[in-house]
């Protein structure tokens, strides 16, 4: 089920009403749970399958570990690969048999290719990931076993960010769903601020730039103007995409009682590679830094392993969103510039405090970022070739370039002053910390203008979030 | 890092609801549905409500000469220019409107051609018969044009009984909408509007530099009927390619459904009725589409226009048989059914040798 599709809507209203109505955790828990397994089941009732096995084998585990460090061990060694099998088997084995496929030839062998054509469910990272860090975490002893199934079951299936995170921490979440949840002023403000503004970014930002990008990046032949244009176009294309449905997902939550983490906090003013993950998709960079990168030695095992495990990690990252060789390229880019970030720190450890360092660092980033998008978008490496080649030497059809750019504006900059926004709503208080919304009487017309540009602006063709298929 | 969501939780004891709906936030949201409902009446006020549909409907004057009427076939299958340098003497002008289909041209047959200074010579239009399987009204968005209102209960009655999928598919919510809020329903013209704006500021900023293209983009995408993405085609494939609809994949698929019509049920033979009621020549176009082509024709429209061509014959309507017509080769396709720049020149050649059979050119 589609967060932009009236279907949603009328079951968010149902689920609400539903949900209040029962007052309680005893009552609203299990409620939650079949509503969840409802929106997941909604478009694939097979897949169902898949998450219930991932909540039963982490929660095994949780109990187990919890039980006996002894065999808690075991249950971990063997518990984590299990729920990891279901991502390998659906989202990696095609790409694993394909490598293997392509290259034993030219060792010499022959190598009879069977391929699992399977459908990859929706959101499977995504909860996966999630059962994977619940299960470490008890095993650290960082949270408790969850001992309530119904409550656990609730916290792998969590609807609203159940597809496409953000990717919740069992010390983050579950304590949220033990408790009894309380509705005030605040919640209702920020959850709806929230939804609007994730719909405007979806609905409006990236389902409007998204015809532009697709019809661009349907040649092989681009110059350098029509390149640039295009990846601007989609670097808020998926910014509008992700963060949008992050926005709707904590504002739907949060109508519940429910604060679920923070994922994406105006990613594009980051002035080096540390900060935009600090920035972007915030959840996955903390699950790799917790659970791949630390376990990896992270920073304590000299320069030389600092910079191989920031590579690792940052090309597992990008194995995460696909099985795909650009997907790898992506990360190992991003790898790449961590390093050089943190060797240029290492040789200037003073970081430039003016605003105009500050502000050239932003530009420089800014673009390499939005380069590094196109690994992300492009699948054919020899597009990938002619498309870097031609930014360095093929400057023709400028003209079209700026009329393109002029078409690209307009959402660009709805996605800036909606960010702006945010910030000063959101951020900029002191009570910034607890994300309480300062109720004022401000809001309203803000509320309508949003309201009214999704009516107007809004795409009623842009179909899925991009995520959805990691 | 400390985010704003490392927030302790909200107090253990909830406040009553009626509270909370007393809250102040309650009452800035009320606000703000009451300034959406403003502006939904001040829109009201400022679009004009059509009278009737034919009021909306956009034919120029025409007197005498060809006239085709259609959809994107007809955009991507016929070089105008072509068919006008064919036959000089004849005034050649179209209407196309994308993605409408067969109701559309009995509407229009019904209406536009009725009024006394549009009277072309003859009207070409057309059909492919897959798109018999679901002849209801239906445009690439909601409103994409000026037609949607219907004021023939047979009309909505054929409407009716086209219907097919699930009681949750056939909810037509953007039509509700679309129906019940003027905000909603003039949202392309105001998309429109944004991209003519962007466009004239891009070209503007072009001219103010100097550059020698900024005046010939203001005459084709400006001031013309081209846009941007198609400027960018044709640039990019040496002009092979003349319409971004030639390099389109489709993503979505077609949007046929429910059982296929048969041919006698349909609109076809309404609006060629149609047409003949009112003294006005016609060609009808049976377009050759991509499974045909490609040798694997669906039997059901190897049937459909068998019948198409028996009513045609009995009822004295000239038709053009493009869908078995070989000629029409796979080099031939650009996206879905659509023909490229070379399709489009077979098939035009084809059609003015058949306009020139009905005697258009002939004085």
């Amino acid at each position: 089920m589609l967060f932009n599709s009236f279907i949603f809507v009328g079951f968010l209203a149902v689920v609400l009403a539903g949900y209040w109505a029962l007052r309680t955790p005893r009552y609203q828990n299990p409620f939650l749970l079949v509503a969840s397994l409802f929106f997941y089941g909604f478009g694939g009732p097979w897949f169902l399958i898949l998450i219930i096995y991932c909540a039963v084998v982490a929660y095994a585990v949780g109990l187990l570990v919890e039980r006996s460090q002894r065999h808690g061990r075991t249950a971990l060694i063997v518990g984590v690969p299990a729920v990891l099998s279901v991502l390998f088997v659906f989202k990696y084995f095609n790409f694993f048999i394909d490598t293997v496929a392509s290259n034993l030839p030219l060792i010499g062998l022959e190598f009879s290719e069977v391929t699992l054509r399977l459908a990859l469910p929706i959101g499977i990272s995504f909860f996966t990931f999630q059962a994977v860090g619940y299960m470490i975490d008890v095993y650290r002893g960082d949270a408790p076993a969850e001992r309530n199934p119904v409550d656990f079951f609730l916290f792998v299936t969590f609807f609203p960010q159940l597809v496409a995170g953000p990717i919740e921490r069992a010390t983050h979440l579950l304590p949220q769903i033990r408790r009894r949840r309380s509705f005030d002023e605040s919640d209702l403000g920020v959850g709806v601020y929230l939804i609007l503004q994730g719909y405007v970014k979806k609905a409006v930002i990236a389902d409007n730039l998204k015809p532009v990008v697709d019809s661009l990046f349907g040649f092989d032949n681009l110059t350098a103007p029509l390149v640039a244009v295009g990846l601007l176009a989609f670097a808020f294309q998926i910014y509008g995409d992700f963060s949008g449905y992050t926005d709707i997902a904590r504002g739907v939550a949060r109508l519940m009682g429910f604060n679920l983490l923070l994922n994406f906090r105006r990613p594009y003013i980051a002035a080096n590679p540390s900060e935009f993950w600090a920035r972007w998709h915030i959840t996955l960079s903390n699950w790799f830094r917790d659970y791949v990168y630390i376990p990896l030695g992270g920073n304590r095992r000299g320069p030389g392993r600092v910079l191989a495990n920031l590579m690792a990690t940052m090309v597992l990252s990008g194995l995460w969103h696909g099985a795909s060789t650009n997907f790898i390229l992506w990360g190992a880019f991003h790898g790449a510039l961590l390093i050089g970030h943190r060797l240029w720190r290492v040789a200037r450890p003073e970081p430039a405090r003016s605003r105009l360092a500050r502000g050239a660092s932003i530009a420089v980033f800014f673009t390499l970022t939005v380069y590094g998008w196109m690994l992300f978008r492009i699948t054919s490496w020899d597009t990938i070739v002619s498309y870097t080649q031609a930014l360095f030497t093929d400057w023709s059809l400028g003209h079209l370039g700026v009329v393109s750019l002029f078409a690209v504006l307009p959402y660009v900059l709805l996605a800036v002053v909606v960010d702006v926004l945010e910030s000063r709503a959101l951020e900029s208080r002191p009570a910034v910390a607890r994300q309480r919304m300062r109720v004022a009487w401000g809001l309203a017309p803000y509320f309508a203008a949003l309201f009214a540009i999704i009516v107007v602006l809004g795409s009623e063709t842009g179909g899925e979030f991009i995520y959805f298929k990691f | 890092m400390k985010t704003v969501t490392d927030a302790p939780a909200a107090p253990a004891t909830p406040p009553p609801a009626a509270r909370v709906w007393r809250s102040k936030t309650a009452a800035i949201l009320a606000v703000a549905l009451v300034l959406v409902a403003g502006l939904e009446l001040v829109a009201r006020a400022a679009v004009e409500p059509p009278e009737s549909f034919t009021d909306r409907l956009v034919v120029p004057p025409v007197r005498d000469g060809v006239y085709l009427v259609g959809n994107s076939m007809f955009k991507t299958g016929v070089d105008v220019d072509e068919l006008r340098q064919r036959f000089p003497g004849e005034p050649v002008d179209f209407a196309y409107y994308d993605g409408h289909y067969t109701s559309l041209w009995y509407l229009i047959a019904k209406t536009a051609f009725a009024e006394p200074d549009t009277r072309p010579g003859l009207v070409v239009w057309g059909f492919r018969p897959a798109f018999a399987r679901d002849p209801l009204f239906r445009q690439n968005r909601p409103n994409a044009t000026d037609l949607f209102a219907f004021d023939d209960p047979d009309y909505l009655r054929l409407g009716d009984a086209g219907t097919g999928g699930s009681a949750l598919a056939s909810i037509d919510a953007y039509g509700a909408l679309a129906d019940s809020s003027v905000l909603f329903a003039e949202r392309n013209d105001v998309r429109d509007w944004i991209a003519d704006t962007a466009n004239r500021a891009g070209v503007s900023v072009l001219e103010a530099a100097g550059a020698a293209s900024g005046a010939d983009l203001r005459e084709r995408v400006v001031e013309g009927d081209r846009s941007v993405a198609d400027e960018i085609v044709l640039q990019l494939t040496g002009g092979a390619v003349q319409l971004t609809e030639e390099q389109v994949v489709d993503d979505v698929g077609d949007f046929v459904s429910g059982p296929q019509r048969r041919f006698a049920d349909g609109f076809i033979p309404r609006t060629a009725r149609a047409f003949q009621e009112r003294g006005l020549d016609q060609l009808v176009v049976i377009w050759r589409p991509a499974n045909a082509i490609d040798g694997a024709p669906a039997p059901e429209d190897v049937q459909f226009v068998a019948d198409a061509i028996a009513w045609f014959e009995a009822n004295d309507v000239p038709y053009l048989n493009l869908y078995d017509d070989p000629r029409l080769l796979p080099e031939h396709l650009a996206s879905g059914d659509h023909y490229n720049a070379q399709g489009r020149e077979v098939a035009t050649a084809i059609l003015g040798d058949r306009l020139a059979e009905l005697g258009v050119g002939s004085g």
